[in-house]
């Protein structure tokens, strides 16, 4: 189980490429994967101070026969629309759903989808999920 | 007798009821409250309040529920308009007519979802306001109604957003995981505010349920290609109508 440092290295690290990736716009489909693998990072540092939860993943239910009983992307969103602001789940909801679309939009069961990232979101619009939800998740969370 | 058949047969004496009801204000409030909730849930209801979930209670039998909510003092401080009630009433009994004669008595399964566009003033009065029908006796309702209950939440709010085009759920572990179809190509940050802001109050109405929610615009030429193989479609706008029991290969 990776620890704060581990957890807010992994962010600090993921940010530093995602400020290059925002700088051209070339690859907005990797804005805002790294952008919500940076916020998912950022998420578990602070889970690790937590005692009542410490990581995601190891506070999941579990069922009689010890399995998961919920994915650890979803959990992890439960964690959060229960322990923090609204707007924090909001903005890392958003990241993570459009994280998906991303890949999607590369390919899916090998198939095509008709348009791509550099024309699904605008300039504007891959860097507001830096500027805004990005950073309301490091406000929030006392990373900034 | 199934459930479905026995609803059936006690719609019927509901309606004849109704001409009893229609002259006083608390008949139209015992009625709007209870018969949603009978039939959408087989004799269960949820009350929900101020986001507070109180236990679910058994309505059963219905005449003795109807007779109940007649001699309850408090219904009288419901408000609802005569027109609203007797609106969605006359839907609310032709929908039920409609599968009597189709399906001649025969097994009609998950009716709580099937005639939901036929009463849609009722279900958003179920949803929205006070109801009184939670007072009678206490049983644990069982997994498949909670589901069957929160995807009809899912499925009456959603479908009042225009660029939703349909909506999918399917089971993974615990979670109940909902795929919401967009009409737009391009990426939309007040939609998505608007989406998310009915995700967060849907997944405060429904505690007892781990949902997710996975928005996904129309990038795609088949809905095959991004729909889980398994999953349900629950409403869908081409045809305005939310179901159940339709799985994704039969719908692209």
């Amino acid at each position: 189980m990776p620890s704060y440092q581990a957890h807010l290295y992994q962010a600090q690290h993921n940010e530093q490429l995602l400020s290059e990736l925002v700088a051209n716009l070339s690859y907005k489909d990797w804005v805002v994967t790294v952008a919500f693998y940076t916020a998912m990072h950022y998420v578990e540092a602070h889970f690790f101070n937590d005692p009542n939860i410490i990581h995601s993943d190891t506070s999941i239910p579990i069922d009689n026969q010890g399995k998961w009983l919920h994915t650890p992307h979803v959990w992890r969103m439960e964690l959060l629309r229960n322990n923090y602001p609204q707007d924090v789940w909001k903005s890392f909801r958003s990241l993570y759903n459009e994280s998906r679309i991303a890949r999607y939009l590369l390919s899916q069961s090998g198939k095509a989808v008709t348009t791509d990232a550099q024309t699904h979101w605008t300039d504007a619009e891959a860097k507001d999920f830096v500027n805004i939800d990005l950073n309301t998740i490091k406000n929030s969370l006392g990373f900034c | 007798m199934s459930d479905s058949v026995n609803s059936l047969a006690i719609a019927g004496h509901a309606y004849d009821t109704s001409h009893i009801a229609r002259d006083t204000r608390q008949g139209y409030a015992s009625f709007v409250n209870l018969l949603p909730m009978y039939f959408a849930g087989k004799y269960w209801c949820f009350y929900l309040s101020d986001d507070k979930v109180r236990e679910p209670r058994r309505i059963d039998p219905l005449k003795e529920s109807v007779s109940f909510f007649f001699a309850t003092p408090e219904i009288a401080s419901v408000h609802i308009g005569e027109d609203v009630f007797l609106s969605s009433f006359r839907k609310f009994v032709s929908s039920l007519a409609i599968k009597w004669y189709d399906f001649e008595g025969e097994i009609i399964t998950n009716s709580s979802v099937n005639y939901l566009p036929l009463t849609d003033n009722m279900f958003s009065i179920l949803f929205e306001r006070n109801s009184f029908a939670h007072s009678l006796i206490d049983i644990e309702p069982s997994r498949d109604e909670i589901i069957n209950l929160a995807m009809a939440r899912v499925a009456e709010a959603y479908s009042k957003v225009e660029d939703v085009s349909a909506i999918y759920v399917y089971r993974y572990l615990d979670d109940t995981n909902f795929v919401i179809l967009l009409e737009n190509t391009k990426y939309s940050r007040s939609l998505m505010d608007r989406l998310l802001q009915l995700e967060y109050d849907l997944l405060k109405q429904n505690p007892l349920l781990t949902m997710h929610f996975f928005y996904m615009p129309k990038l795609y030429e088949g809905r095959t290609d991004v729909i889980h193989p398994g999953a349900e479609l629950i409403y869908d706008r081409d045809t305005n109508a939310i179901l159940s029991g339709s799985f994704v290969s039969s719908t692209t």
